[in-house]
């Protein structure tokens, strides 16, 4: 017995040891490339946060530096970069990718599932092309999907001031896990989180959805005016939100006003003309410098603003698939799309999997191949308008729609053939396990 | 009008319009304030006390923070004790959890390069290995006073700035024993590539030179200074082109004006870039071409009904500042080539047609996006709460 686990989990060592070596090569032949040919390996980001850490090392503001727009603690985090090698940042960011593979792994097996649909979980994430070269290349998301997953194994831990702590800084440090916010607010209902006790996991089961238990006091408005300050959650709120003014006001203290517009403002107004995924960069680019009405502010902000309520209240018991589907949506919907935004959802992926009836035939394969199939499709009408010069604005945004469609349809998809199961169990169905048991 | 030093303008220091990361020196002071910064932030994931470790960062931080203030660069007894502290704190690690081998490791690595005491160049100081200058320019961008003065790019106001110089610095009448001026035979312009990110290329050709003494020209060096006045419509990388000069391809390059890379065009204001190449004199005295390729971008443009706009490159203004080293005196002078000679041949302005959005689009796409937003929404919805009553149903079915 011991020798089957122990050589099951030697699986997921020399998995992750060969993801490791790997990306390691990778990094080295982006080097290799951006020395030796016109087209750089390395992200056009990658540069600016190296840049705005030196400014940061000698003193100067990182908000020097034009275009970049995270907060101080990234170019804080790259200040080797001048100190040791200029790939510090890129071995920074893949091992925060390992140590997403890792923590994948760790939440799958404290919810019990079984090692082989464990690890090809694992595999979906450590071999994922998308993720591979984010890391390698310089982007900072590995470590944004590093922290969310660390907060959503506190949570299951039931260390709530730690994941309040990381749940503040990470909002910090990118605006967009806010739409969290509600769905662990949500989850930490006296049922899951006793006082007296850690929370218990709902483990992994091959039989069919669980049945629907409203033990929770949601169903009725009064009810929820009524429970919804528990003690859990206020703790939460407020450690949260401290971190954040603490971070926020730090950087506000020490580099003023350029940190509030770089760094939180331009990501809240953001509006691109430039060419991207999103289904409105046309409309933007079309009424540029043009006033915006209200109306239309709000018409634009409506259907994000609805998609990601209806998922929170269908879906914010089983917290990684809500999650999962809140941050698609987020994705889809968004005024502007860039390829590195996958990654977010891509992190929470492997941990919905195991629950989903989806079979690799065909749906899966349906699943993969129209969304890659948009994405080519976007991408040839991209190249035609940016790098041969031909005016295809219309059919690029038509290409945008139909990359949307995509979306939408996967993630419908994914919910139909979705197993619904709470993250954690209630307090009467722990009684009623015990009754079973004694009986 | 052939003495070394031209005062004439406001001896101002010469900022960069984007500051390029600067040199990185390392006091120590600064060392010790980052390398605590570094470790206590790193506790919380080395699974220490997460609150004592949070007061410990922030109470070093202002600490430092107030050193620096008050003392200057000093280090203090304080910061001594501190380092002890931590020092002897780090190697009281025994190595239970990975995690603890892993904070050992960053430990050593911030106190290794504490100790190492990096200097550290950046890209900036390529440029100032193997050129000597042997002339001293007040301002060494012709344009950075342009843009002293003036605020927007306008082609008569630039104009006038020109001549001024000429009037009052450079120098069209050459010193009396120097006949060095390059005969311009042949300006070539192009544009190379195809879509939003092409090169403009100048070709200059010269005819050979005669010269009344050599050894003169010998001692010389030129500086060939080329402004491209750049329309709004199109816009040069500045980062882009310190690569280049690093690579050697110019010797020195600076973009002025408007310099932002994501503004579409009837947003921004026109930038202009001031490419600086040395050149051996020496060349000269047979037929020579320079060629000189800068990368551009597109911006995007306003709403046009055909779908195009088109962008047209004007011609560049080429100086050239030459010193020579006679009788251990430097002596600068400018002049401006000029392609008023009958035999000069030079090509036509160059034009750029880059696509742009046509306004008959905006209601059908404004009508259309909105449309599809709003499909799918009710899709989304209408699958999420059917998903929510079949659970019902099942749940009714089994019990």
């Amino acid at each position: 017995m011991i020798n089957l686990s122990a050589m099951r989990s030697l699986d997921f060592t020399s998995l992750l040891l060969f993801s490791a070596i790997f990306r390691v090569i990778l990094i080295i032949y982006g080097e290799w490339q951006d020395a030796h040919m016109e087209v750089n390996y390395t992200d056009v980001d990658y540069l600016v946060f190296s840049d705005a850490a030196s400014l940061m090392a000698s003193g100067d503001s990182p908000y020097k530096r034009t275009t970049y727009r995270y907060s101080p603690l990234l170019a804080f985090l790259l200040i080797p970069n001048s100190l040791i090698h200029r790939s510090w940042g890129k071995f920074i960011f893949s091992a925060s990718d390992l140590l997403v593979g890792y923590f994948i792994h760790f939440i799958l097996q404290q919810r019990k599932v079984p090692r082989k649909l464990c690890n090809y979980c694992v595999m979906t994430w450590l071999f994922n092309p998308f993720t591979f070269t984010i890391g390698t290349r310089g982007n900072c998301e590995p470590v944004v999907c590093a922290m969310i997953l660390w907060i959503i194994i506190c949570l299951m831990k039931g260390n709530l001031l730690q994941s309040a702590f990381w749940y503040g800084l990470i909002v910090h440090f990118r605006i967009y896990p806010i739409i969290y916010a509600i769905p662990i607010v949500l989850v930490l209902d006296p049922n899951f989180f006793p006082s007296d006790r850690k929370p218990i996991l709902k483990n992994w089961t091959a039989a069919q959805a669980e049945r629907l238990n409203d033990g929770n006091c949601l169903c009725s408005l009064h009810n929820l005016l009524k429970c919804i300050f528990t003690r859990k959650r206020l703790m939460f709120g407020l450690v949260s939100a401290a971190v954040f003014f603490l971070f926020t006001g730090l950087s506000y203290y020490l580099y003023g006003w350029e940190f509030l517009h770089e760094a939180l403002l331009y990501h809240l107004t953001r509006t691109d003309p430039r060419h991207n995924f999103s289904i409105y960069f046309y409309h933007i680019y079309l009424h540029y410098g043009y006033d915006i009405s209200v109306v239309e502010k709000l018409i634009s902000f409506l259907p994000q603003f609805m998609v990601q309520l209806v998922l929170i209240f269908c879906f914010a018991k089983d917290l990684p698939f809500c999650l999962f589907a809140q941050t698609v949506a987020f994705v889809a919907f968004n005024k502007v799309i860039t390829a590195q935004y996958f990654v977010w959802f891509f992190c929470l992926l492997p941990l919905i999997l195991p629950w989903s009836k989806m079979k690799l035939k065909w749906d899966g394969m349906l699943c993969i191949l129209s969304w890659m199939g948009a994405q080519v499709h976007w991408l040839m009408w991209g190249y035609l308008l940016e790098f041969k010069g031909k005016n295809v604005f219309l059919e690029l945004w038509v290409a945008s729609l139909v990359f949307h469609a995509a979306n939408v349809f996967i993630l419908t998809l994914v919910i139909r053939h979705h197993r619904f199961s709470s993250f954690f169990l209630g307090l009467e169905d722990v009684k009623s396990k015990n009754v079973a048991k004694l009986e | 009008m052939g003495s070394g030093h031209y005062h004439q303008f406001n001896p101002a220091p010469p900022s960069l319009p984007l500051s390029l990361p600067p040199k990185l020196i390392w006091s120590p002071s600064h060392r010790f304030r980052w390398s605590f910064f570094v470790v206590h932030s790193i506790d919380p994931f080395c699974n220490l006390d997460l609150g004592s470790r949070l007061i410990v960062y922030l109470i070093t931080r202002m600490v430092s923070r107030l050193n620096s203030q008050l003392a200057g660069a000093v280090v203090t007894p304080k910061i001594l004790s501190e380092t002890f502290w931590w020092f002897t704190h780090a190697y009281s690690f025994s190595m239970k959890t990975w995690r603890q081998f892993i904070g050992l490791c960053i430990y050593l690595l911030v106190w290794s390069s504490f100790i190492s005491s990096p200097i550290v160049d950046s890209a900036n100081s390529n440029f100032n290995s193997g050129n000597e200058r042997t002339f001293h320019p007040v301002k060494k961008f012709v344009m950075q006073s342009y843009f002293d003065r003036h605020i927007e790019l306008h082609d008569s106001v630039f104009d006038n700035f020109i001549s001024q110089e000429d009037n009052v610095g450079l120098c069209q009448v050459l010193p009396e024993n120097h006949d060095f001026v390059p005969r311009l035979s042949v300006l070539k312009r192009d544009l190379i590539g195809e879509g939003s990110h092409r090169h403009v290329s100048t070709l200059l050709k010269f005819q050979s030179q005669q010269l009344e003494s050599s050894s003169q020209l010998l001692s010389s060096s030129c500086d060939f200074i080329i402004i491209e006045r750049l329309p709004t419509g199109v816009f040069a990388d500045p980062f882009e082109l310190q690569r280049l000069v690093q690579r050697g391809v110019f010797n020195d390059v600076d973009v002025f004006g408007d310099t932002n890379l994501e503004l579409p065009s009837f947003l921004s204001n026109r930038s202009a870039v001031e490419i600086h190449l040395v050149v051996d004199p020496n060349k000269f005295l047979e037929p020579t071409d320079i060629k000189i390729e800068l990368p551009l971008h597109a911006r995007y443009q306003p709403l046009n009904e055909s779908g195009y706009s088109t962008v047209e490159l004007g011609m560049p203004d080429i100086l050239v500042r030459c010193s020579t080293k006679e009788r251990s005196e430097n002596q600068n002078y400018f002049f401006k080539l000029t392609n008023n000679d009958a035999d000069v041949m030079y090509e036509a302005d160059v034009l750029w047609r880059i696509p742009s959005g046509k306004k008959a689009h905006s209601n059908l796409v404004f009508v259309i996006t909105f449309s599809v937003a709003l499909l799918s929404t009710l899709v989304i919805f209408l699958s999420s709460l059917e998903y929510s009553k079949s659970r019902v149903r099942k749940d009714s079915k089994q019990s």
